[in-house]
């Protein structure tokens, strides 16, 4: 029978999906100043320090072929930095107090650090000769930052609130597993 | 204890599988992929852009009756003034038509305009590119030239079934043959690193070295030579500044200005040839 608490991944997937529309709608009128805001980090950030491994993985992988399907990098690009991303998080969550609110900003931030790092990695070695403005990155680099800095906390909360919606606890989860 | 050491290797594993997999999934399965997921997004793109849209129609239910009566007023007189061009146009279009016939001359290829509006921008220190709301249903095809009133907006990358990619002209991987207005050589034009908060910029390569900036306030424009096919000849692509030594010391190289309104466009036109019909 079909299980909303072994599926979550289904849950969180459908909370990135719609954070991500957002930030597409604000991209719309920041490319006026052709500027560019980059979530991801947040969303693989909430993945790994709140669901389990699987889970996690399952509900970024969805978002990371919705991502390769609008980007003109090799498709599977986004998917290899999300996974290995998620794979780091995880590797590491358990020496963290997961719960904690400015972790949960430091993990994102950093994340996100990752990712431009790895989207200017696939586009320099691409066979197009193609260059990379890193001052033109930095600056987005540090607007996705702000942005992450400001909504991280409310995201957490909001996918929080929608698995619980669900009769998915993940703070009692938590606290039991310990 | 070896369940345990493999689940510890667990995330490993997934991301080795993963890049494998990514490494040895033949392109169908790819690009079936990526289709897949484009299409299952784009209604809400779309929808999206609807929404916005009608804001704007909300937005303008707002203003004023004088406004309106002024704004009328403006179109009025445009108008008059644009059925002067066309009765003009018309003229022109038959003297042209009567040379062609007379030396036998192949006749130039006419388009079709088809008007679209702008569903998403993402131009970002990566790449730029904007998608439109026209696709495969409305004949879009690959490769086609997206102008607006300003000049050329870029080319279409990827029609999908209701929504288009275009790359802007400012995108690295657009190169077209350009002219100097007045002048016939060709000059070599690809889009250039993006800035922030400036004008997209374009960069022109092969420019004779007889060529000079004599006036910075107005400088040299440049324009399609309708060489290769996908652009007609004499639109707008930007303005040549800050000229220097090209790398094989022949030629000049030139930093181009493109018109500020690429990056906030909300409607272009795609170019359809359209084919006559032998007799």
């Amino acid at each position: 029978m079909f299980s909303l608490s072994k599926n979550r991944w289904l849950v969180v997937s459908m909370g990135h999906f719609i954070a991500l529309f957002l930030i597409t709608q604000l991209n719309y009128y920041l490319a006026i100043v052709s500027m560019n805001v980059i979530i991801t980090g947040m969303l693989i950030s909430y993945s790994a320090l709140m669901l389990s491994y699987s889970q996690g993985l399952f509900s970024l992988i969805p978002i990371a072929f919705y991502l390769d399907s609008k980007s003109p990098l090799p498709f599977g690009s986004t998917l290899a930095i999300t996974v290995a991303l998620h794979s780091l998080v995880v590797g590491f969550r358990n020496r963290l107090r997961r719960e904690s609110i400015p972790l949960g900003i430091f993990v994102s931030q950093s994340v996100n650090l990752l990712i431009f790092l790895g989207y200017s990695f696939f586009i320099a070695s691409s066979p197009f000769g193609h260059t990379v403005n890193y001052f033109h990155t930095a600056l987005n680099l540090i607007l996705s930052s702000i942005v992450v800095a400001i909504v991280n906390q409310s995201f957490f909360v909001l996918q929080t609130e929608a698995l619980s919606f669900f009769g998915i606890r993940l703070a009692e989860e938590q606290r039991e597993s310990r | 204890m070896f369940r345990k050491q493999l689940v510890q290797f667990r995330p490993i594993i997934a991301l080795v599988s993963v890049v494998v997999f990514w490494l040895l999934a033949p392109v169908f399965i790819k690009s079936l992929l990526k289709t897949t997921f484009y299409e299952f997004q784009a209604p809400v793109s779309v929808t999206a852009s609807y929404i916005r849209q009608l804001q704007d129609f909300w937005s303008g239910r707002l203003k004023s009756k004088d406004d309106l009566y002024e704004a009328a007023q403006d179109l009025a007189r445009l108008n008059a003034a644009y059925e002067l061009k066309v009765v003009e146009s018309i003229s022109l279009e038959k003297e042209v038509a009567r040379l062609e016939e007379l030396l036998q001359l192949p006749s130039r290829p006419t388009y079709r305009y088809e008007i679209a509006r702008v569903v998403e921008r993402d131009f970002n220190s990566w790449w730029r590119r904007m998608v439109i709301r026209k696709g495969s249903v409305h004949n879009i095809q690959h490769g086609a030239p997206v102008v607006f009133t300003g000049g050329v907006v870029g080319r279409v990358q990827e029609v999908r079934k209701y929504t288009s990619v275009v790359y802007l002209i400012s995108n690295i991987d657009i190169r077209l043959a350009v002219v100097l207005e007045g002048d016939n050589r060709v000059i070599s034009f690809t889009g250039a690193q993006s800035t922030a908060f400036g004008n997209p910029r374009g960069l022109a390569e092969y420019v004779p070295t007889d060529i000079k900036i004599s006036d910075p306030r107005n400088p040299p424009r440049l324009l399609t030579s309708g060489l290769g096919g996908v652009f007609p000849p004499g639109l707008p692509v930007g303005y040549i500044k800050n000229l220097r030594q090209g790398a094989g010391g022949m030629f000049l190289d030139a930093d181009v200005e493109l018109d500020r309104r690429l990056t906030h466009l909300s409607e272009v036109a795609v170019l359809t040839p359209i084919l006559e019909s032998n007799p």
